[in-house]
């Protein structure tokens, strides 16, 4: 196949990568080919040729999210890294296209130069691709504010194991032209399509930008405060929790350090708007803090904001430096009446993985009912278990294992039996990726052969 | 055969409808020159008496539909051919209100703004708010993923949609999404939003409700015409400002709305009128409103109104939600047009579409989603005077084109159903409607449900 590829590609466009490099590390997968195509078309050619050869084919951005869904088969590894750049940047209309290999932090920086903002803020965004970021499906701490990249996205153009290249939506801000197909590509991993470029909506650059941060020791409080601040309903860019001494460094000097002790749980909060209506949702939100009383409070100094949210988007790699380790999420209704449940949830878990001789620090959306567990190792077997349970002990309780090294997920489903649709899925599998050759196996298992 | 009496059975005799006079009400939706008669009309009473229904009727191999209120204005729920229409008008019932999730979960046939009224004393709301807003049913809200005045800043229906309940076209029933945020597996839901009842048949819903903002500030400006109007949209918006509506109505609406019952006391010399609106916190707005008109004064405004309370902004208000019944007026029969175009070349555009209104001698007016980039070109016409509505049909066509040359496209939030859906090779090429045709066959491969709407049949594909 490798000769196929390079006469498609030249010799620089495929090769064969080595047994202990990242895309070994990543997908599990000891030999696997790479190619590297410059367009749509050199795309979808690559996926022909791995169809008519029976080859699973993984497409890959950054490598950021590799460690999503289960270890696919993958025999080339379909790099879009030549598929970048900016394709058009329409300032009045506040939209872009950009292809899929287009490094996010570079579309993240470019729409700002120009006075505009592109709310994603996934962990990884120095490498991820937009692309990457698309499939898998994933924001950072701007998720509780602007929602999933899903919400930003207007228009895909596609490629497909029949030697296919489609488009769906288009640029603009409003459509309901023909089916919205981005919306199910969105978040599917790369197992559908892969894709050549998207198109998203874009805001104004906020003029103000405030960041508070909130220190809780004691979790009924840090409750009382989710409770006050969903009844205020204040509008927030980013609202997350995240364990106090991942934040520590990042400028929290003085009565600031506070903040980073242990055991100290820490709501981050980012408004954004206009002068004074930041000021204003500051003053609403420190008219919250009287029964819900932090022990340690600060608005973030300008210099300050930055390296406090970079913490908090890679708080992962705070906890797990080489990349060994797993987070869990939790997903849950996050409130019972006019009652948080945040706090009882984050209490029962850290229990949990204390009881298990584990170590795990916690990072959460408040506002969604997310929370996520961040194990500088993959869990045993018996905490996975005793959290399983937890999570089923009541309904409207999920946990699956959202990120895990490749060696620890072979041969396991890290959704944990959440997968619902089976049938549906593998039908609409077979309608878009017609071979079945697009990362087999990574959402619903591979029919057996 | 029509198989009446298992339906019957199903559902209670009292409500299949089968008599002419009884069907005759459902032979068009909104879009009055497409009609065809259904041979019957089955209301069932929920998700159960779907499925049964819709599994009696693919076992007779009859073709069927589902129709919500009948407000749909692209034909999305005309009857295919000797087929049946399943009303969800017996399917109305808020099932559950959960105001600290923010989550409310509805049976398909409830109206619109019957959730918001519900969700009001919690202080939330459901924010996609189309002009029928009143009538016009969840279901088929979500089947067309409507949009409305506010979309601009809250997003279509497909933001507002976490789960749902379908009965699929062999009388299966599939519940798809969670209120849970991130649900595992393919998004079945944000999938169904918007494939126009051509894929499954909605019959329960859970919505997003959004906080209802504490403060909002509306201003009406008039303008000498569109074109200074979308100019001074553009410069509200390059300011960085963020409005939750931008709605613009041209000279010839004025007229129409202020010879009507809901006259709203616009400048009637004034050749466009611009609706801003700005919601969010009391200081928030104001500021947003002060800076706002200011930019516009900078313009050539002829008048511009800031609302002192909540009695002013309705009043200021009053003339756009009733701009498609004052043009209703006029004539017997309204095509309300739906296009997009990138907002920049909105101006330009909406020219255009006067210019065409005047090629073909049809009387036609504009209302423009203007933040969107959305028109809603309306043409007043007898739909029995064949030349007339000849001249309104090739006045449309005129339209769609224009709008895709300028890089827009056939329709923002009416949807395609049958009026455009020989359109489509203006916007997708062949192997792109494939993608869709192939997707839309593993919920509907024996196109029993909502035939040749959406999709061109492959013979048609190429202009």
């Amino acid at each position: 196949m490798i000769e196929r590829l390079q006469r498609l590609l030249g010799d620089g466009g495929a090769w064969e990568v080595a047994r202990d490099g990242e895309v070994a590390r990543e997908l599990g997968a000891p030999r696997a080919l790479v190619a590297a195509p410059r367009d749509l078309e050199q795309c979808a050619a690559v996926l022909r040729i791995a169809a008519e050869a029976g080859r699973a084919v993984v497409p890959w951005g950054g490598g950021q999210h590799q460690r999503l869904g289960n270890v696919p088969r993958a025999d080339l590894v379909l790099v879009t890294s030549g598929l970048a750049g900016i394709v058009d940047h329409d300032e009045a209309d506040q939209t872009i296209v950009a292809r899929a290999g287009t490094r996010l932090a570079d579309l993240v920086a470019a729409v700002r130069a120009r006075g505009q903002f592109l709310p994603l803020d996934p962990a990884g965004l120095a490498r991820a691709t937009i692309g990457g970021v698309v499939a898998a499906g994933v924001n950072g701490p701007y998720r509780s504010g602007f929602g999933l990249p899903r919400d930003l996205l207007l228009g895909a153009r596609t490629a497909h194991s029949d030697g296919a290249r489609a488009a769906c939506g288009g640029r603009l801000v409003k459509n309901v032209t023909g089916f919205d197909l981005h919306r199910l590509y969105h978040g599917s991993l790369g197992t559908l399509a892969v894709l050549g470029e998207v198109s998203l909506r874009l805001l104004p650059l906020p003029e103000r930008e405030a960041t508070l941060a909130l220190g809780f020791d004691d979790l009924e409080r840090l409750d009382a405060f989710v409770l006050a601040f969903r009844a205020a309903g204040l509008a927030a860019a980013s609202y997350v929790l995240v364990h106090g001494p991942l934040l520590a460094g990042n400028g929290l000097e003085g009565g600031a350090a506070e903040l980073a002790r242990d055991g100290m749980f820490v709501v981050l909060l980012r408004f954004h708007g206009t002068e004074r209506g930041v000021g204003e949702s500051l003053a609403r939100t420190r008219e919250l803090l009287g029964r819900a009383a932090p022990a340690a409070e600060l608005e973030a100094p300008e210099d300050v904001q930055a390296p406090l949210w970079l913490a908090c988007r890679e708080a992962f790699a705070g906890v797990s430096p080489d990349g060994g380790g797993a987070v869990l999420r939790l997903t849950f209704l996050p409130h019972a009446g006019e009652r948080s449940v945040l706090g009882g949830v984050v209490e029962s878990v850290a229990a949990l993985v204390a009881g298990a001789g584990a170590r795990a620090a916690f990072y959460a959306e408040p506002g969604l009912g997310v929370l996520r567990v961040l194990l500088p190792e993959p869990p045993g077997e018996e905490l996975l278990a005793r959290l399983q349970a937890f999570a089923r002990r009541e309904e409207g309780r999920q946990l699956v294992v959202e990120s895990a090294p490749a060696s620890w997920r072979q041969g396991r489903d890290v959704l944990l039996g959440t997968l619902p649709h089976a049938a549906l899925a593998r039908a609409l599998k077979a309608a878009l990726d017609p071979a079945g050759i697009l990362s087999p196996g990574r959402l619903y298992p591979e029919e057996p052969r | 055969m029509l198989p009446l009496e298992r339906l019957r059975r199903i559902v209670g005799a009292e409500h299949v409808l089968s008599a002419p006079e009884e069907t005759f009400p459902y032979e068009c939706d909104a879009l009055t020159w497409l009609r065809r008669r259904p041979a019957a009309v089955v209301l069932p009473g929920g998700t159960a008496e779907t499925a049964a229904v819709v599994a009696a009727l693919a076992e007779a191999g009859l073709p069927f539909v589902a129709r919500g209120a009948g407000t749909g204005l692209s034909a999305g729920a005309l009857c295919p051919a000797g087929g049946v229409v399943i009303e969800t008008a017996r399917m109305k019932r808020l099932l559950a209100l959960d105001p600290w999730n923010r989550l409310a979960r509805v049976e398909c046939g409830i109206a619109n703004a019957e959730v918001s009224r519900a969700a009001e004393a919690h202080g939330l709301f459901f924010a996609p708010d189309p002009s029928s807003q009143h009538v016009c049913t969840i279901g088929g809200n979500i089947a067309e993923n409507a949009g409305g005045p506010h979309t601009f800043k809250y997003g279509a229906t497909a933001r507002h949609v976490l789960a749902l309940t379908v009965v699929l076209p062999d009388g299966r029933v599939l519940h798809t999404g969670s209120p849970l945020a991130d649900p595992s597996g393919y998004d079945l839901t944000g999938l169904l939003v918007g494939t126009e009842g051509t894929c499954a048949i909605v019959t329960e819903a859970t919505l997003k409700l959004t906080p209802v903002p504490p403060a909002v500030e509306t201003l009406l400006l008039a303008f000498r015409g569109v074109e200074d109007a979308c100019a001074a949209v553009q410069r509200v918006i390059a300011s960085g400002l963020e409005p939750c509506t931008m709605e613009v109505m041209d000279g010839a609406t004025i007229a129409a709305v202020e010879a009507s019952v809901n006259a709203a006391g616009y400048p009637r010399d004034a050749g466009a009128v611009l609706i801003l609106e700005f919601d969010g916190g009391g200081a928030a707005v104001a500021e947003s409103a002060e800076r706002a008109e200011r930019l516009c004064r900078e313009l050539e405004v002829l008048a511009c109104e800031r609302a002192r309370d909540r009695a002013h902004r309705l009043k200021l208000w009053k003339g756009r939600k009733g701009a498609f019944g004052a043009m209703g007026r006029l004539a017997p029969d309204l095509l309300v047009q739906d296009a997009v175009v990138p907002r920049s070349r909105l101006a330009e555009v909406s020219a255009r579409v006067l210019e065409i209104g005047r090629e073909q001698g049809v009387r036609l007016s504009n209302v423009l989603h203007a933040g969107d980039g959305n028109l809603h070109p309306n043409i007043s016409y007898d739909r029995r005077d064949a030349d007339e509505t000849r001249r309104v049909l090739e006045a449309c066509a005129c339209i769609l084109s224009a709008c895709v040359a300028a890089g827009g496209t056939l329709s923002g939030e009416h949807g395609i159903g049958l009026e455009k859906r020989d359109f489509m090779h203006l916007v997708y090429g062949v192997s792109d409607v494939e993608k869709m045709r192939a997707v839309r066959d593993v919920f509907n491969g024996r196109a029993l449900l909502n035939p040749d709407k959406v999709l061109p049949a492959r013979e048609q594909q190429t202009p």
